[in-house]
Formats: structure tokens, C-alpha cells, sequence
């Protein structure tokens, strides 16, 4: 064994830590009293925190293409914010006394919900849906409810008629007649009050008065549109709740296991709720919601909490072990761990904080948050938990288990241990090769971007974008709408020359792969002076006499183009909105302008769901690279600055950079795209990483300076800290490895590439970083090797 | 120092000569953009450049097919500007026409195609026949004037009051022309038809007329050989094994020419809504049009009968079959058909509920319909369920 007593306080030590460990525990009582104070405090704040899911917090509001958005967000508000109530008829068609009686009921019913803008609610009920003919006279028209319609057979037949002469086949009413839509737009905020639309509280009264009390056996209802999606999210995000209780119990479980005693456990697990607590009412506290990216910190402060916990029980329950009190347990423990305990915790933290490069507000966010929860953990779980230990001890029982743990020849370090023989590391190294160059070839396939049709928010299954498939399957039209806005001076947009332009310029879309069809206000034109030669297709076209022109475009546009006529916003329908389909539609809108921008016609991208992803996938490839570059720049360095060492910097980072690359190439594998949620995993998963191999190589580098030969300095270490690094590993992977059975779709794609990241790393720290460390010190190694035992 | 007339001189002709001030027009001038889904995008016509099939529709779409409709290439076009009617008298030869005023010729049955008319030419020639127009009413009213001063016997005050009526609307009808000049081109062609190899014919919107005997190579004003002061569309020409010629258009126009088109005789009014096609079966000749109006005459178009029609919806195209079956087609998807010996029309829709705008007969009796959804082959049970 070692010359020095690790029961007592050495020089190495230093002299501040035992002084301030002395003080801590000198004031245990009133220092747990104040803990417990700012522990209510804090709980009553996180008691108020609300979930939150602002759009605007998701997307690169920097990048030219968002700001382009952000400015002329009022006038593309007539685009906007819709709610869809499909009613479908699984007998028969729609056109039958019972259904329409049914379809009568539900559009009163959501006429009175709360939010809708009431005039322009749209269904076959409603008086705004009208047919029109052309006659010698001129248009004819009307509602398409009849006015004597009574429910018999001739005003049905009636009905249909209308219906198929109002336009609204695949619009209003699907394709195949078994279902139609009742069009509800939606009030930002709530004139009378001024107060902003309640999501879930919307979402929910939409559930209860329409979808519980309406469907049955023969009907069935689909309800899309942002307003249900964000509710469903938030109403998914809070699920969130079981997954934490979850990943509680299966941590205390494993801790026990780990431990065999109730109050260590105890203590490490109040310590990291403690932790979580103060990192909620924080979050409150600096005027915060829960967003559904930053659900992710809880989980992660408490593993990481608890991973911190485990180094310092196992340092107590050793000193405890030897025979020293509790005071004194603590104490030692204290001023043994706060050291790499403070290093470890301030390169997660800093870790964290490089996601600040990333320009989304979600990440940025989500960086200050988890950094704050890291700076709580300093407290909770280096100060905290040493006071609370020296009050519970540890029980008999759990001495026993010691005593018969430090008894066996640790007969599974010593296997493992082998990994620094020429032998065992030359195949470690080959293997890891072989993963190098896989994952390297793989992660090319890395997409940007969400792959999923639908809601990329929600799982494919989800209800929210079956409902949405069931639209786009049986009406023509697409959910993926990339908005281009053609500007010109103030009250030019039905010039000639600009609704030329913008016509030509949708034809010229049009033929971009992935572009099924253009929508402006030129189509009404197109429409209107059809219309106006007695619906003749030939003259489906634009109009060069001025009167025409204005004529066609005077009514039914005033949501395709803003109040002083100097923008017409292009919407262009695509086939998904995978990242190739987007640039495609970026770089053909690019060219367009570069030749034909004009004072009469100016193209600026883009706002619609697509033409907002476009601009987050450009930001997001941008960053990658940039993310990466600091994150690793920032562990190198801390690295280099605690070890003072090139060699043994390597050796902790080359293993973390096996694992990002075998991170990317699983994300190609599984079709996990990069993305908001995807991209701060792996500055997430190199910086709690990285804690692996601090602690490995600061007890490996320990005995080798006493001289020890590498496989015996090794399996030192893996009997001091091997334990505590594998159950670390094992802790971290289940707090986030819940995630998955998440139903938001990016909570389970981060769930499970944390899960993958600090399992991976764990294995690197243990297999591929000592067999590097034989590589790089082979001439120690082989003087090691050849020296007898 | 330059003569002040000249500067004056050069500024006519630069009026005159030069492109009008219609920097948009660039993008109907602009060569057609190549798509995708050719065959899916709106089509307004369809004819047979030999056993070729030629459709064409917007965009400058022209596209071909030399399997009976199974694959279609678009051809090479000039021009964006929508196209509403094409017209092939030999395989080889054909020609199509649309909006601001475009004719456009093909020498290869119809893989691609040169501008040879447009609008601006159009503006040109009908300034000239307004101007040419309102001269010799002039001059007639001078005249009738003259004899008034004269106060000879003759002289009619209200035929001088009709007179000087008629001259302050081709005053307006010319500074009408004289602004559109100003302008972009417009107003189309609705519908084209060469009776030989160099004979054809172009008409369209606000009583356009063309008429060329040399393949082309120069299109003339026919304005002065037809009655139509209103200036409402003509929307179809068709002529009659014997070489009647017939031209219908909005507001029940219906005219009749014997001399090859160079004059046209105005027939008795049949309907006050517009006749959107013309369909002839030897000496027989069908009119069709707004809410479903369909007319017949079976001797060279003095009396006409109407056809009973079980829809009401507009039809804007049809075609004579193969077996002599009519063939006639609207909006709504809606698609007529009566026996080649005479009957009833028996009516289906189509499921898609597109308007259609022409048709074709393809191999074995199946029927290609044309329209704002693209090519689309018939399904034609319904219709021959008493075969």
C-alpha cells in the first residue's frame, strides 16, 4: 500500500480546503438550517414555473432570413394561425341529413371556443362558403347550404351541387367526399382582455367539446394546426414529470445496489433533489418558463448530482470504514473531493456555456440554465452533502459490505486492468481504428435537419401527425409552406410589371424539384379574369390593361398581400421539408433574384414552417463545426491547465472524439438529423465526458508518479475510482435514457443520444484511454513490462 | 442645326418602331420553363401534328407525344406567355397561339416553335385600321358637311348626326389604340386554324383577327371584313368539308364566311350568351357555349336547333370522334357525349371535377381530355354503357 495515511491530512491537501472544511462542519446545523430555508424558498418559486413554448425562441432570429420574417410578420398574419377540424364519415359520404346535422352542431360549437376569430370561421354551415356560376347575366351564387334546406333528399342533392360548384374540393371538402374541414383562425390575443391565447387551455377545450363529444363509431375527427401542436407539446412535456420519477427510482435503486446502505443513498438523492429544486425556482427566478428543450436540465443536473454524490459517499464510507467518526468523515471527504469535484463541475459548466455560439435562443437559453444548475450543484452536492452525511453516518450493515468488498482480489479490475499489456491495447487501438473509420464514413450521411414528415416536434405516430397525414392524404394541399415575400414601392403590387414578375417567378418554382405548387395573389387574378370571361380556362392568366388587372385583384387578397400594397407573400407548397428539399428551393429562389431583383420586384426569404427550418438548417450547419471547435477547445484546455500534459490530454480526448464521431455516424444510422435538439447533445455529451477521464487518469497519473508500473498503476486506479466512474456512467445513461419513451419526438431523439454519449464515453474512459496511455508511455510501458513483478 | 421636323420625324418613329415601354414584357417573352410534370400542368388544347399528339396550355407548355399520350416531352418554345389553341394542316406544319397576342410556328411537328406575331404587332395594325378608320369618316362627314353648307336637296341631318357619331367612336377607338401602343400586349388569341399549308386564321379577345396566306410570314388585320363594334371575344373557328367557313364568340356571335374568311357574314342571333366552340361533321356544324347551350345546323347554318343537354355547366371544347361520336366537354369535370347518329347527350363527370377545355380521340377509341389538371385520359363506360 501507499507510504502516506489517506485518513489524515497531508500536505497535498493544501491548506485553504481543511480550513474551510473545518469551519463548514463547525456550523453544520445553522448552515443545513439556512440550506433548508433556500430549499422552500425555491420550491415555492418552482411551484410557479410555467410551461412555455415560444415559437420564437426555436428559431435563429439573427439569421437575415428570420429578420426578413420578423418585419413583416403583422402583414403575413392572414397566412396565419388556423386551426383544422377534419370530420370524417366512415359510412357512406357527407352528404347525408345525419352528418350534416352533426357538422351544423360542432361548427355553433366552435364559433363559441374561446380564441377563434368568429368571422372567419369557415365550414359548409358557415355563410362564407358560397358557389358561384357564371350566367348570361353575370355571377350567380350563394350560400351552399340551400335556403329551404330541411335535410331531404332533393336540398341534399341540392347541397352537393353547390358544393361542387363552390371550389371547395380538396380545400374544404376532402377529395373523396367522406370528410370535410371546419376552418377555425385563431386570435393571437384576446381583444377584450388583451391577454395572449392560452395553447393548452385551447387545445384541451378543443379535446373535450369537439373530440370527446362528437366522435363515435361512424365519425371520426382530425384536428391540425399550430395552436394544436403547441398544446399537444406542451400537454406531451409535462409527461416529462413520470420520466423524472422514473429515472429517480431507478437511480435510488441502483444507488442502493451500489452502496448497500439507506443512508447513503438517502443522502446523495436529497442532495441532488436539493439541486434540482434550486435549479427550477432559479430558472423562475430569472423570468423563465419550461421550455421543452430546458425539461432536459433537471434530468441532467440530477445525474450529474448524483454521479458527484457517488465520488464523495464512497470517499466517506472509506473513511467511516477506517474507523473515523462522522465529523471527521465529512470533513476529510470535503477537502479530499471538493478539489476534482470543482474541476469536474466547472468544465461542465463551461462545457455547457459554449452553446452559447449556437444563435438560438432555445440553446443559448438552455446553456445559461445548465450552467446555473452545474454552479447549484457546487453547493448542493460539494457542501451539502458532506453536512448532511456527518449528521446520518452510514449503518453497520453497509461496514460489512465494505469490509467483504475491500477483502476480494478485485478479480474483474484486474481483467481489466489488462488492457495496458501490448496485446489486449494493440487490439483496443486496432478496434477503435475500425470505429474511427466507420463512424467517420457513416456520420457523412449526417442530414441536417428534421427527416420525419408532419410535425417534426411529435413522433410520426403521434395522433397530432396521423391527424395531419389523414389532411394531406385526402385534400390537396401540403403542410409544408415556404413563404417567399415579393416586395415593391408602396402601392405598386398590382402593377403590371410586379404581378408579371411574381408570376413568372412562380412558374419558375414550380419547376424545382420538391416544389409542388406556388400560391399568390396573381392565382386570384388568374381566377378572377376566368371568372370574369364566363369561367373560359383559356383565359386562366394575368391581365396587362390596368383595369383588368385591378379589377381582378380588388377583392379576396387581402391576406396575400400587406395594407399598403407593397408585398405579396409567395407561398410555395413542397413535397417534406428534408434539408436537400430546402436548399434546392433556397438556392433556385437565390439565382431567381440575383438575376431579375428590381426596384419593381424584390425577393426576400422566407418565412412559413419550411422557410423558418431553412434558415435553422443554415444556422445550424453553420454552427456545427463552430460548436465543436470551442467545446473541444474548451476541454483541452482545462485539461492541459490540471495536467500539464499533451500526452495525457490526449490520451482523456481522443476517446471523447471517438464517440462524437460514433455519435454522428449513429444519428446517420438511425436518421436522426441535426438539429435544435440534436446539436448541444454532443457539446453536452463531450463536456460531462470529459469527467470520465480526469478522474481515471488524476488516480492513474497518482500512482505512477509513486513509481508504479502502468498495469499496476491502473488497476490502483480502477480499484479507487473505477467503481465510481462505471456506476457514474451507468447513472448519467438512465437519468436521460427516460427520454425515449418521451412522445416528443426531439426529447427522445436527445434521450437517446445522450444515453449513447455518456455510455460510450464511459467505455472510452475505461477500455480506450488506458490503452493510449500504454501507447503514449510505451517506453515506460515496456520498462514496466520487462521489470519482474 | 438639325430641322425641327426631322427631331419630330425621328420621335415618330421611335414611337412607332421602337419596343414599347413594357419592361414585364420580358417575362412573356422569355423562353417557356422547362418542367417536370409536363402533362399535369394546365393544357388548353390538343390536336394531331400527323400521329403525333401537340398540346399546349400555360406557360408557353407545348408538349408532344408520340405514343398516343403515354410519355410527353415539352418543346422547345420561345415564349412564357399562356397558350390557348395549337393548329396542325400538315404532320409537319403547325401553329399556336395565346395571351399577348403570340403565334408561334412550328416546322417539325411541333418540337419547336419560333414567334412569328404578338402583341405589339397586333397594336400596331389595329392603330393603323383605327386610324385608316376614323380618316374615312372624316372624310364622309366632310363630305356630308359640305353638301349641308351647299344645302343641297339631298343633304340628311340625321344621317350627318349617325355620321359624326360614328366618328367620335373611332376617334376614341383610335386614341384607345394609340394608349395601348403605351402598354404591354394584353389581350390573346383564343383560337387558331390554317385551312391549307399557308392559309390560316388567328382570332381572339376584344375582336382580334389575323388572317395570313403565306404560312405566316405576314399576319394582316381582317378587322375590316367583319362587323363587330362591340369588340367581343371570338373564341372558335372551324370550317365544313365544303370550305364554309364559321367563327363564334361571346354574346352569341356567330358568323358564316363563303369567300375563305376574307369577309363574314353575320348570322341570326341564336343566343345571347357566348358560343366558346364550333364543331363540324361534313356540311353539319355544332355551336356550344355558356351553361351548357348546344346548337345545331344541318344546312350550312340557316336554321339552328337547339340540342337538349342534361348539365348546365359551361363547355368550352369538344371534338368529333372517330366513330362520329360528339364529344363535348366543360367545367366541373363535366363530359358529353351523343351518338354519330344523332340522340340524346348522355352526361358523366369526371371524378376529378377539373374543367376541361379539349379533346382528342387516342388509339382504340379512347378519348384524351385536356384541361386545368393536365392530360387526362377519359373513362369512357359510362358513356358507351348502351354498347
Amino acid at each position: 500500500m501507499s507510504e502516506r495515511n489517506p485518513d489524515v491530512i497531508g500536505p497535498e491537501d493544501g491548506s485553504f480546503r481543511p480550513w474551510l472544511g473545518t469551519r463548514l462542519l463547525a456550523a453544520r446545523l445553522p448552515l443545513i438550517i439556512l440550506f433548508a430555508l433556500l430549499t422552500a424558498a425555491f420550491a415555492w418559486q418552482m411551484t410557479q414555473l410555467k410551461p412555455d413554448a415560444s415559437f420564437e425562441k426555436m428559431i435563429p432570429v439573427s439569421h437575415p432570413y428570420i429578420q426578413n420574417f420578423l418585419a413583416s410578420r403583422d402583414d403575413l398574419k392572414g397566412l396565419g394561425n388556423s386551426v383544422r377540424i377534419i370530420v370524417e364519415t366512415t359510412e357512406g359520404d357527407i352528404f347525408t341529413a345525419e352528418f350534416q346535422q352533426l357538422l351544423k352542431d360542432m361548427t355553433d360549437e366552435v364559433f363559441y371556443i374561446n380564441g377563434v376569430e368568429r368571422s372567419g370561421l369557415k365550414s359548409l354551415w358557415t355563410p362564407n362558403v358560397r358557389w358561384s356560376e357564371v350566367t348570361e347575366e353575370g355571377f350567380v351564387g350563394g350560400a351552399v347550404i340551400p335556403d329551404d334546406y330541411d335535410g331531404s333528399t332533393r336540398t341534399l342533392e341540392t347541397l352537393r351541387a353547390n358544393t361542387l360548384k363552390s371550389g371547395q374540393i380538396g380545400r374544404l371538402v376532402a377529395n373523396n367526399f367522406k370528410s370535410t374541414i371546419i376552418v377555425a383562425p385563431l386570435m393571437e390575443t384576446d381583444p377584450s382582455t388583451g391577454e395572449r391565447l392560452d395553447y393548452v387551455q385551447f387545445s384541451r377545450q378543443l379535446e373535450a367539446l369537439i373530440r370527446d363529444k362528437y366522435q363515435s363509431d361512424t365519425v371520426k375527427i382530425h384536428i391540425t394546426g399550430f395552436a394544436k401542436l403547441i398544446g399537444d407539446l406542451i400537454e406531451g412535456a409535462t409527461l416529462v414529470g413520470i420520466f423524472f420519477l422514473v429515472a429517480f427510482t431507478i437511480t435510488a435503486i441502483m444507488l442502493f445496489a451500489y452502496s448497500r446502505c439507506a443512508w447513503l443513498t438517502f443522502s446523495a438523492l436529497l442532495c441532488s433533489t436539493v439541486a434540482v429544486v434550486w435549479q427550477l425556482g432559479l430558472l423562475r427566478v430569472m423570468g423563465m418558463g419550461l421550455d421543452p428543450y430546458s425539461m432536459l436540465v433537471p434530468f441532467l443536473v440530477f445525474a450529474v448530482g448524483i454521479s458527484h454524490s457517488v465520488q464523495i459517499i464512497n470517499r466517506f464510507g472509506d473513511h467511516v470504514h477506517h474507523g473515523l467518526s462522522n465529523v471527521e468523515a465529512a470533513r476529510l471527504a470535503f477537502i479530499r473531493m471538493s478539489k476534482p469535484g470543482f474541476i469536474a463541475l466547472l468544465s461542465d459548466g463551461v462545457g455547457f456555456m459554449t452553446l452559447r455560439v449556437i444563435d438560438i435562443p432555445v440553446i443559448q437559453e438552455l446553456a445559461v440554465v445548465a450552467s446555473t444548475g452545474i454552479a447549484v450543484l457546487v453547493l448542493t452536492n460539494l457542501v451539502l452533502l458532506p453536512l448532511v452525511l456527518s449528521f446520518t453516518g452510514i449503518s453497520d450493515r453497509c461496514v460489512t459490505y465494505r469490509n467483504a468488498k475491500d477483502h476480494s482480489n478485485f478479480g474483474h479490475w484486474r481483467r481489466l486492468a489488462r488492457v495496458t499489456e501490448r496485446g489486449p491495447a494493440l487490439t483496443i487501438l486496432a478496434v477503435c481504428t475500425v470505429l474511427f473509420a466507420v463512424g467517420l464514413y457513416m456520420g457523412q450521411f449526417q442530414k441536417i435537419g428534421d427527416l420525419d414528415p408532419g410535425a417534426p416536434e411529435l413522433q410520426p405516430d403521434s395522433r397530432y401527425n396521423r391527424d395531419n397525414t389523414f389532411l394531406t392524404d385526402n385534400y390537396s394541399t401540403s403542410t409544408d409552406v415556404f413563404v417567399v415575400m415579393a416586395y415593391t414601392g408602396e402601392q405598386q403590387c398590382c402593377e403590371y410589371s410586379f404581378i408579371s414578375g411574381v408570376n413568372y417567378f412562380q412558374g419558375v418554382m414550380e419547376s424545382v424539384p420538391g416544389v409542388q405548387s406556388a400560391l399568390s395573389m396573381v392565382d386570384v387574378s388568374k381566377l378572377v379574369i376566368m371568372g370574369m370571361n364566363e369561367g373560359n380556362p383559356k383565359w386562366h392568366d394575368i391581365s396587362s390593361n390596368r383595369y383588368i388587372l385591378n379589377n381582378s385583384l380588388s377583392r379576396g387578397t387581402e391576406s396575400l398581400r400587406n395594407t399598403d400594397c407593397s408585398m405579396a407573400p409567395v407561398l410555395l407548397f413542397l413535397d417534406d421539408h428534408k434539408a436537400d428539399t430546402l436548399t434546392t428551393v433556397v438556392n433556385a429562389v437565390d439565382t431567381f433574384a440575383e438575376q431579375y431583383n428590381s426596384d419593381v420586384l424584390e425577393l426576400r426569404m422566407a418565412a412559413g414552417n419550411a422557410g423558418v427550418e431553412a434558415a435553422t438548417n443554415i444556422v445550424i450547419s453553420q454552427s456545427q463545426t463552430r460548436m465543436l471547435l470551442w467545446v473541444y477547445g474548451v476541454v483541452i484546455l482545462l485539461c492541459l491547465i490540471n495536467f500539464r500534459s499533451v500526452k495525457i490530454t490526449a490520451c482523456i480526448i481522443i476517446p471523447l472524439v471517438l464517440t462524437s464521431v460514433l455519435g454522428q455516424a449513429l444519428m446517420a444510422a438511425l436518421g436522426i438529423g441535426v438539429k435544435v435538439a440534436t446539436l448541444p447533445v454532443i457539446a453536452l455529451g463531450v463536456g460531462i465526458g470529459v469527467d470520465y477521464g480526469i478522474y481515471i487518469y488524476s488516480a492513474l497519473q497518482d500512482h505512477l508518479r509513486r513509481g508504479a508500473p502502468l498495469q499496476e498503476a491502473y488497476f490502483g486506479a480502477l480499484r479507487t475510482s473505477g467503481t465510481a466512474v462505471a456506476f457514474t456512467g451507468l447513472t448519467l445513461a438512465v437519468g436521460v435514457g427516460t427520454w425515449i419513451f418521451s412522445p416528443i419526438k426531439f426529447q427522445a431523439d436527445m434521450g437517446l443520444m445522450l444515453t449513447f454519449m455518456f455510455f460510450w464515453n464511459m467505455l472510452g474512459a475505461l477500455l480506450f484511454l488506458p490503452a493510449l496511455a500504454w501507447l503514449l508511455n510505451s517506453k515506460k510501458g515496456a520498462q514496466g513490462a520487462a521489470s519482474p513483478e | 442645326m438639325v430641322p425641327r421636323r426631322l427631331i419630330a420625324l425621328c420621335c415618330l418613329c421611335f414611337v412607332v418602331t421602337a419596343a414599347p415601354v413594357c419592361a414585364a414584357a420580358d417575362f412573356v417573352f422569355t423562353p417557356a420553363i422547362p418542367f417536370a410534370n409536363v402533362a399535369s400542368m394546365p393544357l388548353f388544347d390538343i390536336s394531331r401534328a400527323g400521329e403525333r399528339l401537340v398540346a399546349v396550355g400555360e406557360r408557353g407548355l407545348i408538349i408532344v407525344s408520340d405514343d398516343d399520350g403515354q410519355n410527353w416531352q415539352q418543346a422547345a418554345v420561345p415564349v412564357s406567355a399562356t397558350l390557348t389553341a395549337v393548329s396542325f394542316p400538315t404532320p409537319d406544319k403547325g401553329w399556336a397561339v395565346g395571351h399577348a397576342g403570340t403565334i408561334l410556328h412550328s416546322d417539325d411537328g411541333g418540337s419547336s416553335w419560333q414567334l412569328q406575331f404578338d402583341g405589339n404587332a397586333v397594336n400596331e395594325q389595329y392603330l393603323a385600321f383605327t386610324r385608316v378608320e376614323r380618316e374615312r369618316l372624316q372624310t364622309e362627314v366632310d363630305a356630308l358637311q359640305q353638301s349641308a353648307d351647299s344645302a343641297t336637296a339631298e343633304a340628311s341631318p340625321s344621317l350627318l348626326k349617325e355620321m359624326e357619331r360614328s366618328l367620335e367612336d373611332a376617334v376614341y377607338a383610335e386614341e384607345d389604340a394609340e394608349q395601348a401602343m403605351e402598354g404591354c400586349p394584353p389581350d390573346p388569341f383564343l383560337d387558331v386554324l390554317f385551312v391549307t399549308a399557308d392559309t390560316g386564321f388567328a382570332v381572339g379577345a376584344y375582336g382580334m383577327i389575323y388572317r395570313t396566306e403565306d404560312a405566316g410570314t405576314s399576319w394582316h388585320a381582317g378587322y375590316a371584313g367583319i362587323e363587330n363594334i362591340d369588340r367581343y371575344h371570338y373564341y372558335s373557328l372551324a370550317q365544313t368539308e365544303g370550305g364554309l367557313l364559321y367563327l363564334s364568340g361571346e354574346a352569341g356571335l356567330l358568323y358564316r364566311s363563303t369567300d375563305g374568311g376574307l369577309s363574314w357574314e353575320r348570322l341570326e342571333s341564336l343566343y345571347d350568351g357566348s358560343l366558346f366552340g364550333l364543331l363540324t361533321q361534313g356540311e353539319h356544324v355544332i355551336a356550344f357555349g355558356l351553361r351548357g347551350n348546344i346548337f345545331r345546323s344541318d344546312d350550312r347554318g340557316y336554321a339552328w336547333s337547339r340540342l337538349d343537354n342534361p348539365a348546365e355547366n359551361g363547355l368550352y371544347g369538344g371534338s368529333i370522334l372517330a366513330s362520329g361520336d360528339v364529344l363535348l366537354l366543360g367545367s366541373g369535370g363535366l363530359v358529353l357525349r351523343a351518338p354519330s347518329a344523332g340522340g340524346a347527350f348522355r352526361a358523366f363527370n369526371d371524378p376529378t371535377r377539373t374543367t376541361f377545355s379539349a379533346a382528342i380521340g387516342g388509339r382504340e377509341g379512347e378519348v384524351l381530355a385536356v384541361g386545368m389538371n393536365g392530360v387526362r385520359p377519359l373513362e369512357m363506360k359510362e358513356l358507351r354503357g348502351d354498347e
